[in-house]
């Protein structure tokens, strides 16, 4: 019995030992914002306990004094004016107490004053992943493509899916292009939706915003400490509601500069990726990537997708025969299904890689008798209209 | 259900039951019709609670062990309809059934065969929504809530809305029972202030389903046109508005949550009083403090959308008329606890589920008071912290409340004393098993644990896998209770028609088991 | 002893009021509509306004707009404001244009909804010509349109607002395949 109560306890101090359970509490933040919301939520659980100690205590004490075998006779009374109208008004001057401060902040967050050197970010819900782009910031001289993102859950399939891999430190809070802004700027996040409802859910800037199609909310915030800020979508949107993570890194105005330009650089590269001749095997290896990330969520790793929801791409017809009906289908989307158009949300290269993937995995066709794709078909294709 | 047949049998003034399956089919006798629905409740609650165990047991760990998260949220979805409009719903409407007119002296319910219809409507609904379970697409998987547009674009969309539909009919009927009933037939010389508070909650519980349903069935209606008639009411394509269908759906919302808790404030005010062996203190102060939650519940509902982007001046006055709400909550509590003080306490069964419920139903009202401070809601909202509020006040709410009630009445319906060792071996189990599965859900949700997510961050595993293990606790405890009250059904000691010695009441005076017809000559009620 | 005109007249008023509580969660839509340009709420803007109106207080003032666009459900067009800021002064009427391009073989209708932040604001964004007002919209394939769009802002604007936001979603409603000869080789 005793080995057996030692084993048991051995065995729940390794399950103890990550101090991250020990988070009970709503995190402090790092704005001034989350801050005084912080306060005011330890405020009045401060107030609640102290009733439910004063209520509970006279509950409990009465319970033990007046049990049957104390007290034979019960009293009598049923009422009493005087206390009534008194547990009537004090539960009315605490709660005034409380009504103020709470709404001193929440007119804090909704101030509309301006604020000098603002950044916009317009944040674009979608199923299921966040688009963001920077209405001042473009990554071309001409200042005609703004900088565009979208951001989709890193974490691998073998990890939450299957579970054949051990699960890394941030599962299902990590991202391939996370949010950078800077620290002590004034930051507006501009929220809306492409399909259904989301929520755009920042624990540590205290900001959750519904993202709704057709309307624009907007969540103000500024960041005190540089770092990495995870979060979650928070109003269900379908099927893989929990795996689309916010992740906002908070840097200092030179890192973010560094970052923009970064983002031109890149941009001007891809003009000569997609010049460049690509071999299969670096096709392959690229579009075995984006689809992981972009592709395996629906379609899943094996190609099989999902009856009644999602079609298979392993024998398709289309992906085997009819290179000129799949590019269509990336780049337009199916109208009336989950398919979206890709157009905007992976470049030439990728679109290119991704369907030379899908045609020669799963047994769909090998190099010599399927007919591939290159980036420069894509670039032919929205290049077309003059045809 | 048999027992209760052979149980019923020896009075026979002019006619008794009908037998077999006949008598439940064509029963128009409230009895009958009451207990029809506490065992269709009851099963409801068995798979409503299994469903509650497959999430629980996907939620043990994270990654995804059981199932794929479409199955994930059919499973949400059908645990909130089938608790909400299967289990709480129907189990206080058997309650009234049985209860109401054996409280006011009325030999049955007003409106007989509509009491027939609108039950056998329930299983009717329920077999519809079931349904979608064998169809490509499957369960509706957009939360019990269906906000538009992912409701509008759901598979099967249209089973779900005429399910909610004949559910609505059938709530309906039964609120007009009510109210028609306790209208009309109360005893000569009983008048509405000295109604007991159960038939008292239950008219104002009546009254506020007249008054939503509709409003739910409006709703269900414009979504089943927006996915199938191409109108746009929630379309923002065409027009429309996603955050109308949330105002609409909340103005039933809000009052519907009081549906599921107000008959509960009745049942534990004739627990409390009976095992003090002491009158109710303040009788007309409870009945005040329901109405007035009543009223507020029709001016609140948007606390549960702060996050939709609403202007200053209407956050404020949610907030403000939220808060308002713990005032007539408060009332009620201290109530009890008065009941309490100087009484001669006994503590059988029901009288430990009525303190649990005052106790726990307390912890959920200060989340409430907690979620109704919109900046803190900005944190709080569709998180965990939610999910545990509305699982406190649900479950060692509403549901333990009606768990106490059946202890406390079953000796008079079947005639039988339950087994008071196994009943507080029930208590207990369930006692354990609810907190543990709900309190730790406070704390991963203020950490920031969103709800309705088939998988979660590490940070949130060990509280998950304790709240799972509580989960199961519970949801297994409840077996014993079947168990408990079949055991009562048939080798049961036999009941003394008070039953309880500090036990007030018409339906105190008849006898264990209560008579198939009882009150065919009205009593006499001395003012 | 339970029958009679009493249980009949409570009978008739609960079954009223039913149906009466079931129209009125349609009546909430054109309440909801009201209630929203009363007060801002979401941001909706109704109907182009009058630019006379009354000037009794001049009180100038220079407001930052600016301009968002969302393409919703990824439909393959191109949707842009053709400038991104504007400094416009109140009351005074200004211009700009959205240029939408589809990247398409095919037709595609689509349509736009406006939308203000902050919501506060949407009362006194005051449109005089706008492509959301014009129900839906053709675009041919290939097509590129500029759609323009004038508006003022009228001076009652909260003092502490020198921010709008002017937001348009495109929604694509229909897409249709256009006969074309195709070169065969």
């Amino acid at each position: 019995m005793k080995n057996k109560l030692k084993l048991l306890i051995l065995y729940l101090i390794p399950f103890f030992a990550s101090a991250d359970w020990l988070d009970l509490n709503m995190p402090v933040g790092v704005t001034d914002i989350s801050k005084e919301v912080f306060e005011l939520h330890m405020l009045i659980f401060w107030v609640v306990v102290g009733i439910g100690v004063v209520v509970f205590g006279f509950l409990f004490w009465s319970m033990w004094k007046y049990r049957r075998s104390n007290n034979k006779t019960p009293a009598k009374f049923y009422d009493n004016h005087k206390l009534e109208i008194i547990w009537t008004i004090v539960p009315t001057v605490i709660l005034i107490l409380m009504a103020i401060p709470a709404s001193m902040t929440l007119k804090k967050i909704y101030d509309h004053e301006a604020e000098e050197g603002g950044i916009d970010i317009q944040v674009v819900g979608w199923q299921w992943k966040w688009q963001y782009k920077y209405l001042d910031e473009y990554v071309d001289e001409a200042g005609n493509k703004q900088l565009s993102f979208f951001s989709n859950l890193t974490t691998p399939q073998d990890q939450y899916e299957f579970n054949r891999v051990e699960k890394g430190e941030n599962y299902l809070l990590e991202v391939d292009e996370p949010v950078v802004v800077p620290i002590n700027t004034p930051i507006r996040f501009l929220i809306t939706s492409s399909d259904v409802l989301h929520s755009w859910y920042m624990s540590d800037f205290a900001v959750k915003q519904d993202a709704i199609p057709g309307f624009i909310n907007v969540a103000k915030t500024k960041i005190n400490v540089p770092g990495v800020y995870r979060g979650n979508c928070t109003e269900l949107c379908g099927e893989r509601h929990a795996y689309m993570p916010i992740v906002v890194e908070a840097v200092t105005r030179e890192e973010y500069d560094a970052w923009l330009q970064e983002k031109r650089n890149i941009a001007a590269e891809l003009a000569y990726l997609t010049e460049k001749e690509w071999t299969v095997d670096e096709l392959l290896a690229t579009g075995e990537e984006i689809y992981t990330l972009r592709c395996a969520a629906c379609h899943q790793a094996d190609g099989a997708g999902i009856a009644g929801f999602y079609p298979a791409l392993a024998g398709s017809d289309i992906v085997i025969n009819d290179k000129a009906r799949q590019i269509e289908i990336l780049m337009e989307g199916v109208r009336g299904s989950q398919m979206q158009s890709f157009a905007e949300q992976i470049n030439e290269v990728e679109m290119a890689a991704v369907i030379t993937f899908t045609k020669l995995s799963w047994g769909n066709g090998t190099e010599a008798d399927s007919e591939l794709v290159i980036p420069k078909d894509i670039v032919d294709y929205k290049n077309r209209e003059d045809t | 259900m048999s027992a209760v047949v052979e149980n019923n049998d020896h009075h026979d003034d002019h006619h008794g039951p009908r037998k077999g399956i006949w008598r439940w089919m064509t029963t128009t006798n409230h009895k009958d019709i009451g207990t029809l629905y506490l065992w269709f409740s009851f099963l409801a609650f068995l798979v409503g609670g299994a469903f509650a165990m497959g999430i629980r047991a996907e939620l043990f760990e994270p990654g995804l062990q059981l199932m794929d998260p479409i199955r994930y949220n059919q499973l949400v979805t059908m645990h909130g309809l089938i608790m909400i409009f299967g289990g709480v719903m129907p189990a206080f409407v058997g309650l009234a059934n049985w209860l109401i007119p054996m409280q006011i002296g009325a030999p049955d319910m007003a409106l007989p065969r509509m009491n027939n219809l609108s039950f056998w409507l329930l299983p009717t609904a329920f077999a519809i929504l079931m349904s979608t379970a064998f169809m490509e697409g499957g369960m509706p998987g957009f939360g019990w809530t269906f906000y538009a547009p992912l409701s509008t674009n759901y598979p099967n969309v249209a089973f779900f809305v005429f399910a909610v539909h004949i559910m609505g009919i059938s709530s309906i009927m039964g609120s007009i029972n009510v109210i028609v009933t306790i209208m009309n037939m109360r005893a000569p010389g009983m008048t509405l202030m000295q109604m007991p508070l159960f038939t008292w909650s239950w008219l104002i519980t009546a009254y506020l389903l007249i008054a939503v349903m509709p409003v739910l069935a409006g709703a269900v209606t414009m979504l089943l046109m927006d996915a199938y008639f191409g109108t746009s009411f929630f379309d923002a394509a065409g027009g429309g508005d996603p955050v109308l269908f949330q105002h609409i759906f909340w103005f039933f919302g809000h009052p519907e949550v009081y549906i599921m808790i107000l008959p509960a404030f009745g049942i534990t005010s004739h627990i409390i009083s009976t095992f003090s062996r002491k009158p109710l203190f303040g009788h007309a102060s409870m009945i005040y403090a329901m109405s007035s939650i009543a009223i507020l519940s029709f001016v609140v509902w948007a606390h549960h959308m702060f996050t939709v982007g609403m202007p200053l001046a209407a956050e404020l006055f949610f907030m403000w008329a939220t808060m308002l709400i713990a005032i007539p909550t408060g009332v009620k509590v201290f109530n009890w606890c008065a009941t309490i003080f100087k009484g001669s306490i006994t503590y059988e069964t029901p009288m430990l589920f009525a303190i649990a419920f005052v106790v726990l139903f307390t912890i959920g009202g200060f989340s409430g008071l907690m979620l109704a401070i919109t900046p803190a809601d900005f944190q709080y909202h569709d998180t965990y912290f939610v999910v545990a509020h509305f699982h406190y006040v649900l479950v060692p709410g509403s549901v333990f409340s009606i768990m106490a009630a059946v202890y406390f009445w079953l000796p008079k319906w079947t005639g039988n004393m339950y087994d008071e060792k196994l009943g507080k071996l029930h208590f207990w189990l369930s006692f354990i098993g609810v907190n543990v599965t709900f309190f730790p859900q406070h704390f991963v949700g203020l950490a920031g644990m969103p709800r309705r997510y088939a998988d979660y961050a590490l940070q949130f595993a060990e509280w998950n896998a304790i709240s799972s293990v509580g989960a199961f606790l519970f949801g297994l405890s409840q077996l014993l209770f079947l168990y408990i009250v079949l055991k009562t059904i048939f080798v049961g000691k036999k009941a003394t028609p008070r039953v309880w010695d500090g036990a007030e009441g018409l339906e105190w005076t008849v006898d264990s088991p209560a008579p198939y017809h009882t009150f065919e000559t009205p009593p006499k009620i001395n003012g | 002893m339970a029958k009679g005109p009493f249980k009949n007249k409570i009978l008739l008023g609960l079954l009223s009021a039913v149906t009466v509580m079931f129209f009125f969660s349609f009546l909430l839509v054109p309440l909801y509509n009201v209630f929203c340009e009363v007060t801002g709420l979401n941001g909706k803007i109704y109907g182009p306004s009058d630019f006379f109106k009354k000037q009794d207080e001049i009180k100038e003032r220079e407001i930052n707009i600016k301009f968002l666009s969302t393409v919703s459900g990824a439909a393959p067009i191109e949707f842009y404001p053709s400038v991104q800021n504007l400094l416009v002064i109140t009351d005074t009427v200004s211009a700009t244009t959205y240029i939408a391009e589809n990247k398409t073989n095919k037709k595609i209708t689509v349509s736009i909804v406006p939308s203000v932040s902050p919501g506060l604001a949407a009362d006194n964004v005051k449109k005089i010509q706008c492509f959301c007002l014009d129900g839906d919209i053709v675009l041919e394939p290939y097509e590129k349109q500029e759609w323009p769009l004038r508006f003022f802002i009228d001076s009652d604007l909260r003092k502490n607002v020198n921010d709008v936001y002017l937001s348009y979603t495109l929604f694509e409603k229909d897409r249709e395949e256009v006969m074309v000869m195709k070169h065969e080789h």
